[in-house]
């Protein structure tokens, strides 16, 4: 029982920053929530566009991919070049142009194409995405870089070369982590 | 006073040069007639305006047929020339042209391919079901529309002078599209079809790719080339290549007032340097299939 006008001056500040504590706790519990909340919402998003992305490239490319798994690769290409009348500049294409390429053995135009395709979408080098291409481009690096070393060494002055070899590079750099 | 009319006078003559075509004995460039002559003189004139600009001496475009482009060369009145690479290798062959530059067009750059097509629902399966049927072929020095696709069946034990029933080759010009159309159109079972023509005629939606299918395909090669004449002056050559190799698809030119896109209006993507080597692979075909410049009688 408050005995004098201090102690009850001393009893009404301790139940004000009781209220008070009480109302930041309510208040950060909420901000909790509050963010948890959005990185749920953002992590869903994601996902949704994920899927959305992947039924796009199913019902787009398809074809190609059928085509491609049949070793039809240059009906494959030609249809790539159809699709990108509907579907210009899609990273999707170039992916699939380079993995074709590749296929037939054209390393320097592979190695072209999963460069552009990267820099569309680099989610192709993301281990994380549900799009991953690392292996692709791993193996088109691997099998392509040497090659387009050897002929810039016995022609120094191709610069579609030199050109190709920055690309090798810079994918080269994307598997490692390296940003753009 | 008399030093600014001097001055005055010479200023006008400068600014006067500037739209001038330069002076001297015009460099001809022998073009070959890829369709016909007028598409030929359309498409080139922009690149040979850029490449006098460039290189500061008069240029002549000249479109050529393709059989008589040897001819024509031999007889000294090309300086360069633009041609096919089955062209490039009998030139360099019997009269030693030099490799300048490759013309980089559609999905391999500066190489392509040639193919064997039928209509996507024939019966047609393996090139060996190509016995009795009739076929089309592009004109005969077309190294992706003629060499390319007699070689793949020469080399499958296939002899289409013998195992065919009929084959032609189109007569005027635009003879790779007729050849596309002709098995479109179910006039032929099987065509020898050039990638690159098929691909832009696919591009300009005049076909689909569902319409065909790729029977066999050829080895991929060097695509159109620019050479020059044995002799021709080394600083000459290396200005006109550095020329080709420095075109972007931004590079302009003024003809009749208006401005063009060089590469836009030649249907090229760019030039790289290729090896004379780069080219065997067509001299192997060549002799195979007993061609110029390696024919025996």
């Amino acid at each position: 029982m408050p005995r004098d006008r201090f102690d009850q001056l001393m009893t009404a500040s301790l139940v004000a920053v009781v209220i008070f504590v009480g109302i930041l706790l309510a208040g950060g519990e909420a901000g909790k929530d509050h963010h948890q909340s959005s990185a749920l919402d953002r992590q869903l998003e994601r996902e949704m566009l994920y899927q959305a992305r992947m039924a796009f490239i199913e019902r787009n490319y398809d074809p190609v991919m059928i085509l491609r798994d049949s070793g039809a690769l240059q009906e494959a290409l030609l249809k790539l070049t159809e699709l990108a009348r509907t579907l210009p500049d899609d990273a999707h294409n170039d992916l699939l142009s380079g993995d074709i390429l590749l296929r037939m053995s054209q390393f320097d135009r592979a190695l072209a194409k999963l460069a552009t395709a990267v820099r569309r979408n680099a989610d192709y080098v993301d281990a994380a995405s549900p799009l991953n291409q690392r292996p692709l481009i791993e193996s088109a690096v691997a099998q392509g870089l040497p090659l387009v070393r050897d002929r810039l060494r016995s022609q120094p002055d191709n610069r579609t070369m030199a050109q190709i070899l920055k690309d090798g590079y810079y994918l080269q750099s994307r598997l490692a982590g390296g940003c753009e | 006073m008399k030093s600014l009319i001097l001055t005055v006078l010479l200023l006008g003559v400068l600014l006067s040069g500037c739209d001038q075509t330069p002076a001297g004995q015009p460099i001809r460039i022998g073009y070959m007639n890829c369709n016909s002559e007028a598409e030929t003189r359309q498409r080139f004139r922009p690149l040979t305006a850029y490449l006098e600009q460039q290189l500061g001496r008069p240029c002549e475009a000249v479109p050529v047929d393709t059989q008589e482009l040897e001819s024509r060369f031999a007889a000294g009145e090309f300086t360069f020339t633009h041609g096919n690479s089955l062209l490039y290798i009998i030139l360099r062959e019997n009269h030693g042209l030099q490799l300048i530059a490759t013309e980089k067009r559609g999905q391999f750059g500066s190489r392509t391919a040639g193919a064997i097509i039928v209509r996507r629902d024939s019966p047609i399966q393996t090139l060996q079901d190509l016995k009795g049927k009739r076929m089309v072929f592009g004109p005969q020095l077309a190294p992706t529309g003629y060499l390319a696709q007699y070689d793949l069946m020469l080399q499958a034990g296939f002899d289409p002078e013998r195992e065919l029933e009929y084959y032609a080759i189109p007569h005027g010009a635009y003879k790779h599209e007729k050849v596309i159309y002709g098995v479109y159109f179910g006039d032929y079972d099987a065509a020898a079809a050039p990638i690159l023509d098929l691909e832009m005629m696919i591009r300009e939606g005049r076909v689909s790719a569902d319409d065909f299918r790729v029977l066999a395909q050829s080895e991929i090669i060097p695509y159109c080339t620019f050479g020059a004449a044995q002799g021709v002056d080394a600083e000459l050559v290396e200005k006109f290549r550095k020329a080709l190799l420095d075109l972007t698809p931004e590079t302009t030119v003024k003809i009749d007032g208006q401005t063009l896109k060089v590469l836009d209006a030649a249907w090229i993507d760019g030039f790289e340097t290729l090896l004379d080597q780069d080219y065997d692979p067509i001299r192997t075909m060549a002799k195979r299939v007993n061609m110029p410049p390696y024919q025996e009688f």
